[in-house]
């Protein structure tokens, strides 16, 4: 249908010596958040980005978003520098954020309805895209009508639409139980097979990065800076049974063993500090 | 809402659910009012404290409503109030939501206007009726003005909180998909606090009501307010109960027309309110 | 940073509030002085200020205050009294809110006051007849939020309760009680806006002595000043009411979170 592009093969994403402080409200000190991270993402790769609860990767992402400043670094997305927010960035955000006056139709067409496209054309593209992502029949229902993982479908939907260059996705499946997030986890690799965007995905849960992913980015504790990116050779496609290969618990126990690590560096740092 | 009731099976459910209660409630209260009442006449009290003068009973009030309703008098006391609430009201949104909205967004705005804001709406303001009078005599603008500021309190205050208390993770999504300012502020911002906003015309809705009687209070030629006190210096509180009736008659009925428009315009608003409350019922 | 900047910064609000007053008042002094010169119009703040001396110099000030004060406490109190007192009865028992519930609709929604000049022929002049008006005003927003509070504390706290074996007067008072509390809070600081205007209009009604008193018979012989006078003693009132009950909020029930 002419929405898929395939991209050429230079860096989709460059992260150059990426810094980020912030003032905390109580007192004057500022929290060095991450100090020069650098890394390069290619062209419909998908990046999955782990680390310790509070490291920051979320306020990474945002960052690569252009929602948050940064004070020191570069980021270049196809070559040009990234300053602010907008339709070539797709970020599908974690909690429920679909517009609750809208139906699921009018919140997939939000993005182009933002960029001043009307018309027919757009119609038609949002309900080839709510197809796309498994949800065809439910249009014209609202979002407090839908269960938390049909709500995430439309957000990415939502986020495709306005063909980014780049999906930002942050722990999108993380308000899901379980199972659902299991299925989602395997639609998702379905739909970006077919759309061949490039992904970066911020989770807590390592299985999932390994599954979903070309390439794991580990995170240490804050001041964050990345500890190793371990690259996932399984082949694609994969199926959920692949999580009980061999292969893929290597590499978990292996990112796990880092994470652990940082989670306890920064527990005794907390200890001394007197938080804990 | 209608839960099974265990007892009673000779009374059918339909009896028994809740509207039905609450209508033979009201029926019963007029009932048992009008009983006490003609009790009343028959007792030495009557006479001796002369109940007749501040006192009707519900008969008496549908019989007066009749008169005052054929004799049109009625018809020009409720239309001059209902102005004076129209010219009010009205003002007060004008006023009320473009400040309560520049209070919530712009933070000098707010620092500097919250001392008026706070003091202000401590006050009861129909205090300033008289001093209002004074300065601008009698007639339908002044009175409009002491309901103007009855009303603009609750309606920027509700639309302060309203556009405060709009979800951040809403705004960021117009955002990431680089919409503009303005449209953050149409697509989100109003939608969003539209169900606050329509709260606060609510709750300004019963302030205006009595600003307006208040204001008739001093001076006025015609007006409900006026006729209640008009009636009742001659110790006739059959149109006073009448007075009172139409005009709690249209609180009523603003409110719950209120109610439904919020409903109408803000659907999903209804729903996310139940999410949050748990109901209790301990019996 | 400077020191002045410094504490601008942590106290901005305040410093901003002070100045905005400060601004607010020289304004209206200046267009009273300047530009009005009709006494019987526009007051500005200096001469309210005089009038306020005079007022209290003749000892008038504290008689109407101490008369409005009075029937404002006493109704007021009465009111949150039974007010919560209906409100929990009609959180406990169904029956009780399905029967009550229009009569309380009704009369939460109802302009209270025209009932004032009905009081006042029937309990005179004096100060019964307000502290009926103000009771009036102060019961249905107690009652109502109590009944609110009551019946909208979070269940899964009651669940709790109840899988330790709780009983209904032990979930009743460690669950219900504390949970409704915010809430009765809110119900009490409304009264206080109603009870203050049943006190003042009634007054206006018909009095000997009373704030409202005061500002309809200074408005009457075009004393504005002296009405003037006493609005901003209402302010005042209003506003030292408001944050007392802040206060007592704050120290009942802390962990309240102020969405705003």
């Amino acid at each position: 249908m002419g929405f898929i592009k395939m991209e050429a093969s230079a860096s989709k994403l460059i992260v150059r010596n990426l810094r980020k402080s912030f003032r905390t409200q109580r007192s004057e000190e500022s929290v060095q958040v991450f100090e020069g991270i650098s890394f390069e993402v290619f062209p419909s790769e998908f990046i999955s980005l782990v680390g310790p609860s509070g490291c920051g990767k979320t306020t990474f992402l945002r960052i690569l978003d252009g929602l948050i400043p940064h004070d020191d670094g570069e980021i270049l997305l196809d070559g040009k520098t990234v300053i602010k927010p907008g339709p070539d960035k797709g970020f599908v955000f974690q909690e429920s954020s679909l517009l609750p006056w809208r139906t699921v139709l009018d919140n997939v067409i939000l993005g182009l309805e933002l960029q001043g496209i009307r018309g027919s054309e757009s119609r038609k593209k949002a309900e080839w895209y709510i197809a796309l992502v498994g949800l065809a029949g439910f249009e014209h229902h609202y979002p407090h009508e839908l269960s938390g993982g049909m709500q995430q479908r439309v957000n990415l939907a939502r986020a495709l639409i306005v063909d980014p260059q780049v999906l930002l996705m942050d722990e999108p499946f993380a308000s899901l139980d379980a199972q659902t997030r299991e299925i989602m986890q395997a639609e998702l690799l379905k739909m970006w097979n077919q759309t061949k965007k490039t992904v970066i995905f911020v989770t807590h849960q390592i299985e999932e990065a390994i599954f979903l992913s070309d390439r794991v980015v580990v995170f240490s504790a804050r001041p964050a800076r990345i500890r190793e990116i371990v690259k996932v050779g399984i082949p694609r496609p994969r199926s959920l049974s692949v999580k009980r290969s061999k292969e893929f618990l290597d590499l978990a126990d292996h990112v796990w063993d880092i994470i652990q690590e940082e989670v306890l560096k920064s527990m005794g740092r907390e200890r001394e500090e007197g938080v804990l | 809402m209608n839960a099974a009731t265990k007892k009673d099976p000779l009374v059918p459910a339909w009896l028994r659910s809740s509207r039905m209660i609450a209508a033979c409630s009201v029926i019963i209260g007029i009932v048992i009012w009008q009983l006490f009442y003609e009790g009343l006449t028959r007792t030495p009290y009557f006479r001796e404290y002369s109940i007749n003068h501040f006192l009707a009973s519900p008969w008496q009030v549908v019989q007066t409503f009749g008169e005052l309703y054929r004799s049109g008098e009625l018809f020009r006391h409720s239309y001059f109030s209902f102005l004076e609430f129209v010219y009010g009201f009205s003002l007060a949104i004008v006023v009320g939501i473009p400040i309560g909205f520049a209070m919530a967004i712009h933070r000098k705005t707010n620092y500097y206007l919250d001392p008026w804001v706070s003091c202000i709406y401590a006050t009861p303001t129909v205090a300033l009726a008289p001093i209002i009078m004074v300065w601008f005599g009698l007639g339908i603008f002044p009175n409009s003005l002491v309901v103007f500021l009855g009303a603009v309190f609750p309606i920027l205050l509700n639309t302060y909180t309203g556009i405060k208390s709009v979800r951040e993770n809403l705004v960021n999504v117009v955002r990431a998909f680089g919409g503009s300012p303005l449209q953050v502020f149409f697509k989100v911002m109003i939608p969003d606090a539209t169900p606050a906003i329509i709260t606060g015309l609510r709750l300004a809705v019963g302030r205006a009501v009595i600003s307006v009687v208040v204001a008739e209070l001093f001076g006025s030629e015609a007006g409900l307010g006026f006729m209640v006190y008009f009636y009742s210096q001659r110790f006739l509180p059959g149109p006073v109960f009448v007075g009172i009736v139409v005009l709690v008659a249209f609180g009523i009925l603003s409110f719950l027309a209120l109610e439904k428009l919020q409903g109408w315009l803000s659907p999903w608003y209804t729903y996310q309110l139940q999410r949050q409350i748990h109901r209790l019922e301990t019996e | 940073m400077s020191a002045f900047g410094k504490i601008y910064r942590s106290q901005e609000k305040k410093f901003d509030a002070v100045v905005s007053v400060i601004l607010g008042l020289v304004i209206w002094e200046l267009v009273d002085s300047l530009m009005i010169r009709n006494p019987l119009v526009l007051v500005g703040p200096w001469r309210v200020a005089e009038a306020f001396m005079k007022l209290l110099s003749q000892g008038v000030l504290a008689r109407h205050i101490y008369a409005t004060f009075g029937e404002f406490i006493l109704g007021y109190l009465i009111g949150v009294a039974v007010g919560i007192g209906v409100g929990i009865l009609m959180a406990l028992s169904r029956r009780a809110k399905e029967i009550l519930n229009p009569w309380v609709t009704i009369w939460y929604n109802a302009p209270i006051i025209l009932l004032a000049p009905l009081f006042i022929t029937a309990l005179g002049l004096g100060i019964a007849s307000k502290i009926a008006i103000v009771f009036i005003g102060a019961v249905f927003p107690v009652l109502f939020n109590t009944y609110t509070g009551m019946t909208t504390v979070d269940g899964r706290l009651v669940e709790a309760v109840r899988a330790f074996g709780g009983t209904r007067w032990q979930i009743f008072f460690k669950v219900t009680v504390p949970g409704a509390l915010p809430l009765v809070m809110t119900g009490l600081r409304l009264s206080v806006g109603r009870a203050l205007v049943g006190a003042i209009v009634s007054e206006f009604f018909g009095a000997r002595a009373g704030i409202g008193y005061l500002i309809t018979a200074a408005s009457e012989a075009f004393r504005t000043s002296e009405a003037l006078v006493g609005v901003v003693l209402l302010a005042i009132g209003g506003y030292v009411t408001f944050e007392a009950l802040k206060y007592i909020e704050r120290k009942i029930a802390p962990w309240y979170e102020y969405k705003v």
